[in-house]
Parts: structure tokens; sequence; C-alpha cells
């Protein structure tokens, strides 16, 4: 994809950084100490980094190198310690926020059906704000098309995250985890993978779908959510989590998807737009229970010291995802814009 | 063409082409007898009952109306509903979470007693 628009020096550091290839190895240094220098400033500094528009586009753009890398960077910065050591940095915070901020239910004892049977419980008390609702009812055609946008950075590379764990796991966790991301792959179809349905989707009301190419228009919290996942499904430490928060996810889904489908449907639209959601209200439901119980419940139980980040995966998840549909819901009752700048591409001109 | 009936042609082509390739599918394994050849077990279907929740099946099955028509399953493993509220029967659409569908928490003991 494209380099995103520095939003602040920590930012702009890395950009310089990741731009310096060619150049000699002390303004390498010069580069790297300054964005080191910066992060340090701008982690202890920040009002909040879950919010913190410079330090989350900075790690995206770092994780970015783990997918499909970015335009004109040499794909050997993916490795590189300057970059692995701004990420571990801004993790450390990162993952405190995260564990400080969402609340993880009481742990059930370890064993398939009661580790399902609580996150069943826990995602069915989960009264996060509905931008399902929302979709379905009030929504403009403006404000679908944001809704789009916002979704895009993470429904292009649908499924990516949560494939991370699957070496890192084992026996009939790993199986399911196979199970539910084939499915999500399309089943080895091109044309049924989510992320290319998804891509139908916003073709078929006349955005951009390539990778990437809405990424300076969202808000802080849409690269948070990806870099959540990212930073979850790239540690091995943090498989627990990863599992969880597929688990809460697709238990999370099926409904909503209904709703979006009838949002888009009540704005005139057709098959070609709504087949992703209506696609996922089928699919999701598949998913839950194999994610619920065979991945998270198995995997808990094998090993019992998966449990709590299972549930801080899932809890994460709903926390992270519940502020970003707070902000979306609060911009559009406000009649303003939920993304950072207008949407104007697909608009008609 | 406009591009709505491009992607519209598309879609009906894809969906073709996955019906063709599911009935591939489904007439391959039903060859193979059970237990024999290698690959036996991908002609077992399984179903399994997941509690307070949908049927999963897996396998070489295919689903039918009453006059034989295939109902496309569209994945691998399907969910079938068996709360009765799903609003996409035969299959699940998590609907049976809202009305905490419930089921009971061992399966029957249906097996014959045993002959004196
Ligand atoms: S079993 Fe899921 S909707 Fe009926």
């Amino acid at each position: 994809m494209q380099i995103p628009q520095s939003r602040g020096p920590v930012s702009a550091a890395l950009i310089d950084l990741l731009r310096s290839s060619d150049s000699d190895s002390s303004t390498e240094a010069a580069l790297a100490a300054a964005l080191h220098e910066r992060t340090a400033v701008a982690l202890a500094t920040t009002d909040d980094l879950l919010l913190d528009d410079d330090l989350q586009t900075a790690l995206f753009m770092a994780y970015e190198l783990r997918y499909s890398g970015l335009d004109g960077v040499d794909d050997a910065w993916e490795w590189h310690p300057d970059v692995l050591s701004f990420c571990a940095d801004v993790e450390v915070d990162f993952e405190i926020a995260l564990r400080e901020r969402a609340s993880v239910p009481e742990l059930p004892e370890p064993g398939v059906e009661n580790v399902a049977t609580a996150l069943f419980e826990f995602t069915g008390a989960d009264s996060g704000p509905s931008v399902s609702r929302y979709l379905a009812k009030k929504a403009t055609d403006e404000q679908a098309r944001e809704f789009l946008i916002l979704r895009s950075i993470y429904q292009l590379k649908e499924a990516d995250p949560h494939t991370w764990a699957i070496p890192r796991i084992r026996s009939r966790a790993k199986a399911a985890l196979v199970e539910i991301q084939a499915d999500e792959y399309g089943g080895g179809r091109f044309d049924r993978m989510h992320s290319e349905l998804f891509a139908r989707t916003m073709r078929g009301v006349g955005l951009d779908a390539s990778y990437g190419h809405y990424i300076d228009q969202v808000p802080a919290i849409t690269l948070t959510s990806s870099n959540m996942m990212t930073m979850f499904g790239t540690h091995r430490r943090l498989r627990g989590a990863i599992a969880g928060h597929l688990a809460a996810f697709e238990m999370t889904s099926s409904q909503p998807n209904r709703l979006y489908g009838n949002g888009f449907r009540r704005l005139g639209y057709d098959k070609n737009v709504t087949y992703y959601f209506d696609e996922h209200v089928e699919a999701d439901a598949v998913h839950e229970q194999i994610a619920a119980r065979d991945l998270a419940g198995s995997l808990a139980t094998d090993e019992p010291e998966l449990l709590e980040d299972v549930f801080f995966g899932a809890a994460a998840g709903l926390f992270i995802d519940g502020l970003a549909g707070h902000q979306q819901i609060d911009a559009w009752t406000a009649g303003v814009s939920a993304l950072r700048t207008p949407a104007t591409a697909g608009l008609p001109a | 063409m406009s591009d709505q009936d491009a992607l519209a042609q598309a879609l009906a082509v894809a969906e073709a082409q996955a019906a063709e390739a599911e009935a591939e599918l489904r007439a391959a394994p039903a060859s193979a007898g059970r237990g024999h050849a290698p690959g036996a077990a991908d002609a077992l279907v399984s179903i399994t009952a997941y509690p307070n929740g949908p049927l999963l099946v897996r396998g070489p099955f295919e689903i039918l109306t009453p006059d034989g028509t295939v109902i496309p399953p569209g994945r691998k493993t399907v969910a079938l509903c068996r709360c009765g509220v799903s609003t996409l029967k035969p299959f699940c659409d998590g609907s049976h979470k809202a009305v905490r569908f419930r089921t009971e928490a061992e399966p029957p003991d249906n097996a014959p007693p045993a002959l004196d």
C-alpha cells in the first residue's frame, strides 16, 4: 500500500527512516536515533495511546511491513532491528493500556464447555454501541460509504491477523482455526475470499477497493483496532489473546451483518453490495461455534496458562471496537463525518 | 454493459462454478466404501450437536428440498438450525442466542435394553 501521511513527529521519523535505504550508515543511525527519541517522548506524553493518531499510524506502518509492504520501501525493513525496537517500545505501553482498560470477566474453570459457555455469556452481555442498528435504520448513503471506508482498513485483509496464530498453536485448536480461516479465504476460491467479497461491495458503491487506499482518512481508533490484532497475532506469547479475539469477533458478528445488509438494501443497493454481509450472517454462525469451543475452549484446556489471555483478547476486541463504534455514532448523530477528512473518492464529480 | 451488470454476471458465473465443483466433490467420495479406500474418512458425514446451538455438518453431504432440489451449502462446514427461529433455514443465523435456545445437557440414553 501507499505510505500513509505522517500524523506527527513519530510517524514522520519512521517514514524518514524507511525511505533512507540508500543513505549512508551514519544518516541512517541519526534517523533511527530520532525515531527512538521521539517515540520515547510521545509515549511519555500521550493523552491516550489507544487514540493517538501519530503513534498508531507509525505502528500501523511498521506492522504493514509484515503484510503487503509499503510502496517504495525495502521489504528488509520488516526485520530491521530499528523497526523491531520501535515496535517493541510501543507494544509495551499498548499492551498495558489494553490490559488496564478492557474489563476481563471472571474466569471459568478450564474445560472446553466452561470456556465456551463463559465466552457466550460474556459476548452476549456486550452492550456496545450499535453501528449495525444505525446502519439498518438511519444511515444516509454518505454515512454508509463512510462505514465501508472505516471497515476497509481491516476487511481488505480480513482474516490475515488471525492466520498468524496457525503455526503457533497445536492439536484440536489448530484444526479448528484452519477450518475457520479456510472458509474466510473462500475455501480456496479467490472470488469467495471474504476480503474479495468486501472489495466487491466497495466497488459496488463506487469506492476504491485498492488495499489501504483510504488510510489517511480513518481516525486513530481504526488503526488501533487493526494494530491490536497484529500485535496479538504476531507474538507467540499472545496466542491466547488472538484466539479469544477471533472468538469474540465471530460471536458478535452474525446479527450485525444481517442489519448491515438490511441497511444497504434500504438505501437501494442490490446483491452485489449486500452479498458480503449476507454471507457473513451464515458463515459467522458456523464460525462462532467452532471458535468458541474447538478453538478457544480447546486452547484454554490444552494450555490452561492461556485461559486468562483468551478472555483478555475477547475483552480487548469488544472494548476497542466499542470505542470505534461510539466515535462513529457520535459523529453521525451530530451530523458530521466520522472520517478525518470527508470522503471524496467515488463521489460523482 | 454497466459495471453492475458485469458484477452480476461475474457473480452468476462464480455461483455456477461453485455448484459444479460441489457436485464433483459430492460425486467423488460416494464411490469410496466406508473404512476401505484411502481417504475413506472423507466419505463419512459427521454431524456435531453444539450445545444450545446448531448442528454442524461436515463431509460429503448434500442438502435437498423435498422435491430433490439441491440447496447450495456455500461452504464446506455448515450449521443447521435446530432452534427453529433462523431466518435462513435450514441454516443457522445465530438467532438461537437471542431466544436463549437450550439443549439438554446430556444426549438421550436411547440404547436398547440389554437382552436377558
Ligand atoms: S440454531 Fe442457530 S438460529 Fe436456530
